[in-house]
């Protein structure tokens, strides 16, 4: 299939596959899904070794990818998208082309993020494997109240499909708004160092307060909850779980509110900010 | 084809362009001179739709640069002074994402590419990578980018800059082919000779306004105010000045040490007889010739040499 934005082209994708043929493409690709299918082959052949409490330990760490690394890793990619043109002295005769600004935004803002694509691929089915496995067990739910079962998974059974997909969702939300926000502040830097250095301040920075604002009024209303449940113990026996699935469910929601708040908020507001008021962002005095 | 009409720009504090006013025909060559800082780039990126202006407007066949910004960027080439090239690319990569970027469709690039390279004389080059090119050859991939989608405009901003003399040549006959093609070229330059060869017209911008502009002979006529004469004398000069000096419509006469510059007030000028004073009078003379007035002079006499 071709690839219509030129950037995204040139950008997206690297040396070896842009100078290749179609038809080695196709084997480049096929080679591509077939490694990337390795660790879900692996995983199908141990199927019977990895029982569901092992499952679900190992879905911690790679939840780690959607959920911190993937966001973490996105402000660097795109920091220098549009800062790094200017350095290089390629901006305006880029600008002045005909490509739209929306085609020029949406092809940095893509090519940048295809590094983390490849990497999540083969992830997904894994963790989507690992999940079947482990009973649909909520492996933020086995790390909270591992302390009170000895290790035994109280939810084990629960069905948290909704709620790991919501943690993957805002996952990925946040790494797109974040990519957004450091294009963003690409567009307004004269230098890829500024840009980098003041796309993880923003990100750290807004992040850090939209998660404390929303987080504490979360807690607010969370934190009443789970000490009345901690200081009650269970009619039902050692080992049961300290609150009911739904409650459980819910607090999790509560706490994944400001991720998916930065992710809806950040592109809604800043993408159509670019696409209007580009290229006259680029205000700087031009000697002549 | 091009119109500026009142154009301002403004930068906080400084004034970059202020009231700037010309027009461009289909065909003209229109070289735009000033010192640095003059406004010459804050003019040609308001054309080539980088820059909105504060004031006046700027339109391209009939189109505001404005209001039409896609159709205008479809009808203009713009070649900045300074311009850099992606790494890890080549020549033939760099002008099929350009192509790819003006809309050309994929089955016509190919060909588009190789015409702009023929014409360019780069097609040897095609497969080199573009940070491995010398300046010169550069400047002319350069232009090969802006000639793909065949604009009707060019916006070329000093083209020549920082080439050495042979590729400073190379680029003069590619414009002239260019210029025979019926483009429509602004060219920027601080070397004037190279301009006065194959422009027609010019304009003199000094902190943001124009001083002069209009057709190149004219304005020389005009600057000049009559024609000049340069003697080269093998005797003592002082005599020829004396002599000379009597003679009607003679407006001034500048000595540098054999030799002699004679200005005169009208373009009809009688030098046979400015020739026979001098050879009846026992006066030998080592040469004899019109002074050619050129755009460097042009510069000198209507600029202040005020730099913004």
């Amino acid at each position: 299939m071709a690839v219509s934005n030129p950037i995204l082209r040139r950008e997206g994708f690297p040396r070896f596959w842009r100078r290749s043929s179609p038809v080695r493409r196709k084997v480049l690709l096929a080679i591509y899904l077939i490694v990337a299918a390795l660790p879900m082959l692996a995983l199908l052949k141990y199927w019977r070794a990895v029982d569901a409490e092992a499952a679900s330990i190992i879905i911690l760490p790679l939840s780690y990818w959607p959920t911190f690394l993937a966001p973490v890793i996105a402000p660097a990619l795109a920091a220098g998208a549009i800062a790094s043109e200017r350095e290089r002295r390629t901006w305006d005769v880029l600008v002045v082309s005909r490509l739209t600004s929306s085609e020029i935004i949406w092809g940095k803002l893509l090519s940048r993020l295809t590094p983390l694509l490849w990497i999540t691929i083969p992830l997904l089915p894994v963790m989507v494997a690992l999940l079947i496995r482990s009973g649909g067990a909520n492996p933020w739910g086995q790390w909270a109240t591992g302390g009170f079962a000895g290790g035994s998974n109280p939810y084990a059974g629960a069905s948290t499909w909704p709620l790991m997909a919501v943690g993957w969702l805002s996952g990925f939300m946040v790494t797109f708004a974040n990519a957004v926000m450091a294009l963003y502040v690409s567009f307004r830097c004269s230098s890829t160092r500024a840009a980098l250095l003041t796309a993880y301040g923003v990100a750290v920075g807004a992040y850090f307060v939209v998660t404390m604002v929303i987080g504490g009024i979360s807690m607010a209303i969370i934190l009443p909850t789970m000490m009345g449940a901690m200081s009650s113990p269970s009619s039902a026996g050692p080992g049961a779980a300290p609150f009911p699935p739904h409650v459980m469910t819910w607090m999790m929601a509560l706490a994944s509110a400001p991720p998916f708040l930065w992710g809806l908020l950040v592109p809604a507001i800043l993408l159509p900010i670019m696409v209007r008021r580009f290229p006259q962002l680029d205000s700087r005095v031009r000697a002549g | 084809m091009l119109t500026i009409d009142r154009l301002r720009k403004d930068y906080k504090a400084l004034t970059a362009v202020n009231n700037l006013s010309f027009h461009l025909e289909k065909g003209d060559v229109f070289g735009f001179i000033g010192p640095n800082g003059a406004g010459k780039t804050t003019t040609i990126k308001v054309c080539a739709t980088l820059l909105q202006p504060t004031g006046g407007t700027v339109y391209v066949d009939g189109l505001d640069v404005t209001k039409h910004t896609d159709e205008v960027r479809g009808m203009i080439g713009y070649m900045p002074d300074f311009f850099g090239v992606y790494d890890d690319i080549m020549v033939w990569e760099y002008l099929d994402f350009f192509a790819a970027a003006y809309k050309i469709e994929r089955a016509r690039r190919k060909s588009v590419t190789d015409d702009v390279l023929e014409l360019t004389d780069l097609t040897s080059k095609r497969d080199a990578y573009v940070e491995a090119l010398s300046r010169g050859m550069k400047q002319r991939l350069c232009l090969a980018k802006t000639l793909l989608h065949d604009p009707k405009v060019l916006l070329l901003d000093e083209p020549a800059s920082g080439l050495d003399p042979r590729a400073r040549i190379e680029i003069k006959e590619l414009l002239r082919e260019l210029k025979a093609m019926g483009k429509t070229i602004l060219v920027s330059s601080h070397i004037l000779p190279e301009l006065a060869d194959f422009c027609n017209k010019i304009g003199i911008i000094e902190q943001g306004e124009l001083v002069v502009c209009g057709d190149v002979g004219e304005i020389m006529r005009k600057v000049q105010g009559g024609k000049a004469l340069e003697i080269v004398l093998l005797d003592d000069c002082d005599k020829a000045v004396a002599l000379l000096s009597e003679l009607p419509n003679v407006k001034g006469i500048q000595r540098n040490e054999q030799s002699l510059r004679v200005e005169f007030s009208t373009d009809e000028v009688d030098q046979a007889l400015v020739l026979q004073t001098l050879v009846q009078n026992g006066l030998r003379v080592q040469s004899f010739a019109e002074v050619q007035v050129d755009l460097e002079d042009i510069f000198m006499k209507v600029t202040r040499g005020v730099v913004s």
